[in-house]
């Protein structure tokens, strides 16, 4: 009886492993058509190391690029790698900020873009010494 | 050996046995060919041979095993990558960060929101 035994031990080896090996975050980066892999190319070091969730937000803003104005696809292509190499809690933070930027009036809104210009107008170790002072 | 010659030399150890009169010894060796005789049956006997023919060798059932997993679950619609940006609306809020005026860096540096704080108390 230990034939059978180690016989059924190894199809629900092979059963549990498939599974695994299909929850392994598809779809995988050679699955993305060539025009997706283009777009999606500044985060393909990346892409192993998603899961399902957040490959499938890729694909879904991808699915979206070419609606974009040329300067909005550079600001995506330009940001993409920065943003998968945040921590969850720094994605986190700005999506919570960017929540309130989205509440105010454009007006304001306007106001705070020149504001950010000024700020990054100053010279580097001022905006050092600021941070420093930053009671967080 | 036919069956008939069987059927005999089994009726003259039935009577023998029934006489009685076996030493412990052949008790023994009789009691031992008995649990061989079992083990046979239900190990090595028609239930073996009913699973040898059902069974398939245990490489290709562990690979039929896998596909048949892998299609299951990754055929399932929950894993089928969504169509449009309509259909990630948890992912709106990083799609606008990522191509809106204003860069990832100035939701996330603290010296600028210090420094609109100490502009507005001015």
């Amino acid at each position: 009886m230990a034939g059978y035994a180690r016989r059924l031990l190894i199809l629900l080896s092979a059963l549990a492993a498939g599974a695994a090996l299909a929850q392994n975050d598809p779809p995988f980066w050679r699955d993305l058509s060539p025009t997706m892999q283009g777009v999606l190319g500044p985060i393909e070091a990346e892409w192993a190391g998603m899961d399902a969730e957040r490959r499938r937000k890729w694909i879904a803003i991808g699915q979206h690029y070419d609606t974009l104005t040329p300067g909005e696809q550079q600001n995506l292509l330009s940001r993409m790698r920065a943003w998968v190499r945040l921590s969850p809690a720094e994605r986190e933070r700005a999506r919570d900020r960017y929540r309130h930027w989205l509440a105010i009036p454009p007006d304001q809104r306007e106001a705070l873009r020149e504001r950010w210009q000024e700020y990054q107008n100053l010279p580097p170790e001022e905006r050092a010494r600021i941070r420093a002072d930053d009671p967080r | 050996m036919n069956a008939a010659q069987s059927d005999r030399l089994a009726h003259r150890i039935a009577r023998r046995l029934d006489r009685g009169g076996l030493s412990p010894h052949q008790a023994r060796r009789l009691s031992e060919a008995r649990a061989r005789a079992l083990d046979g049956l239900f190990a090595g006997g028609r239930w073996r041979r009913l699973l040898d023919r059902l069974a398939m060798p245990a490489v290709p059932a562990a690979l039929a095993a896998v596909l048949l997993a892998v299609l299951l679950v990754a055929g399932t619609p929950e894993h089928a990558p969504p169509q449009t940006v309509a259909e990630a609306q948890p992912f709106r809020l990083d799609y606008g960060l990522l191509v809106d005026d204003l860069p990832i860096d100035a939701y996330l540096d603290e010296g600028f929101r210090q420094w609109l704080d100490t502009r507005a108390d001015s």
